[in-house]
């Protein structure tokens, strides 16, 4: 579906921190990249450089060979699960999930029938009319995955998804998403500092460990 | 022995309390209650010497003389429209103008900011020659512009300070994940961010009515014309039939009748408040 390369990516926030430094890699269809390395040591700057949140310094990022570097993160067809979930606090869960479909004006009969597919898939039926202050830990980490798949975007982005959950439930969500996103066959960076978790994800043996 | 002591303290505590609290009542409510007694008491009771303070008879023609002798429905809509009108204007241009002064990258930030809060150190009334010019030089008297204007202009610096301080208290992630979902920035101020911050834009809202309302100087100096004329200017020009008689009564009326459309609107208002506060719960 689609194919995510960066090319020389700098970031610098002055001369003596650099926390991105001339990376360049590639991401195809159903490959899982993960992005470990311990806390400061800019994988989450290079993650929101590849959603447009914030501007590289240099260097490009490109989506099936197109430079997407000064577009707007919402014209970049990527979706993104935040650590914090992120989710919009006044609106329900279904509301949450359908936003960007809506923004785009889709049809509300499509819209339904994608935002029933995927919380049938994440077992939210039954919780699809709460807002995310009457769910748990866990149901708002599923509902930001579903936000994120709705949209069945060409690049997928998760920052740290498992990092505010218990450990127990840690375990299961992980092989969950496991199982989600061998069904996607879109590209995927993943972000952790847990190296369990690095390794029970990736697919392909892609793991940069970022100093 | 601790416990009988310390419930014997818990007792007299409550009664210091009660004491405190029906002081402090009595202290701020005494001297509206005094108008509202005196706003349906008889002309006699109000003249007589020494005071009644609680009349045997009470009279409402003070009220019906407002409205039937007085355009006082039309001192009330304009209070009302340019009440209405400035807070409006002023949540309208204070909100975005703090949300960028937050978020977005503004060049000499720290100098705008600074120059809002010398702004609210200032005494308005240095302002008022001034504005007088001005509305002049623009032809503005007897416009309500020329009341609506410096209302809003007045209150400005503090509804941006005080929503910046509500935006600053939004985790960045909300935007970030609404910028991804492909809300542009006015999408997401009025659908994301507004919602969230409701209790604050109520609360600049009303401190804005509250001061418009009760506005004096520029509503006398800025509006001669009777038709035009806000209820405080209303309230303290009313005279009676001959130049050495004081119209206590209809005062007093027109002072009850002036406070109760705010008096509703902040009861009404904090239960929005309160419910918004508790619908947000956004931690759990």
């Amino acid at each position: 579906m689609a194919i995510l390369e960066l090319k020389n990516l700098n970031k610098t926030y002055s001369p003596t921190s650099i926390p991105v430094k001339d990376l360049s890699l590639t991401v195809r269809d159903d490959e899982f990249l993960t992005l470990l390395g311990p806390s400061g040591c800019g994988k989450s700057t290079t993650l929101r450089a590849i959603a447009g949140l914030d501007q590289p310094t240099r260097g490009q990022v490109l989506v099936d060979g197109h430079d997407v570097t000064r577009m707007r993160p919402g014209d970049r067809n990527m979706a993104m699960v935040f650590q914090s979930y992120a989710l919009y606090p006044h609106m329900n869960a279904e509301a949450n999930i359908a936003a960007s479909l809506r923004l785009k004006q889709i049809d509300a009969g499509e819209i339904m029938g994608r935002v029933r597919a995927v919380s049938a898939k994440l077992g939210l039926d039954e919780l699809l009319d709460r807002k995310p202050g009457q769910l748990s830990g866990g149901q708002r980490q599923r509902v930001a995955l579903a936000r994120a798949l709705v949209r069945q975007p060409a690049v997928f982005l998760l920052d740290e998804p498992l990092s505010n959950l218990d450990a127990l439930l840690r375990e299961q969500v992980r092989a969950e998403l496991k199982q989600i996103f061998e069904a996607q066959a879109a590209p995927v960076v993943y972000v952790t500092h847990d190296q369990t978790e690095a390794m029970t994800l990736r697919r392909r043996w892609r793991c940069y460990a970022m100093a | 022995m601790t416990d009988q002591s310390s419930h014997s303290l818990l007792a007299w505590q409550r009664i210091a309390l009660g004491l405190a609290i029906a002081a402090l009542l009595i202290f701020c409510l005494a001297p509206i209650f005094w108008q509202f007694l005196t706003s349906v008491k008889v002309n006699a009771d109000i003249e007589t010497t020494p005071n009644i303070y609680f009349p045997s008879r009470y009279t409402l023609s003070h009220y019906t003389e407002l409205f039937a002798r007085r355009p006082f429905w039309n001192y009330l809509l304009n209070s009302g429209f340019i009440s209405i009108a400035s807070t409006l204007l002023c949540l309208a241009i204070g909100t975005p103008a703090a949300y960028s002064l937050t978020r977005q990258p503004v060049p000499s930030k720290n100098i705008i900011l600074g120059v809002i809060l010398i702004v609210t150190l200032f005494p308005y009334i240095l302002l008022f020659l001034g504005l007088l010019e001005i509305a002049r030089a623009f032809g503005l008297g007897n416009n309500y512009l020329a009341l609506i204007v410096p209302y809003t202009a007045i209150n400005l610096p503090l509804t941006i300070l005080v929503m910046r301080s509500f935006f600053q208290q939004l985790p960045q992630d909300l935007e970030d994940a609404a910028k991804i979902d492909g809300y542009n920035i006015g999408q997401m101020l009025l659908q994301i961010l507004l919602p969230l911050t409701l209790p604050a834009l109520v609360t600049t809202g009303i401190l804005t009515f509250i001061f418009a309302w009760n506005e004096f100087l520029f509503a006398l100096t800025f509006m001669t014309e009777e038709a035009l004329k806000t209820i405080p200017v209303a309230t303290a020009q009313l005279s009676g039939a001959s130049q050495f008689e004081t119209p206590y009564g209809p005062i007093a009326a027109a002072t009850v009748v002036g406070t109760i459309p705010l008096v509703v609107l902040v009861l009404f208002f904090q239960r929005k408040i309160v419910q918004g506060l508790t619908a947000g719960a956004v931690k759990g």
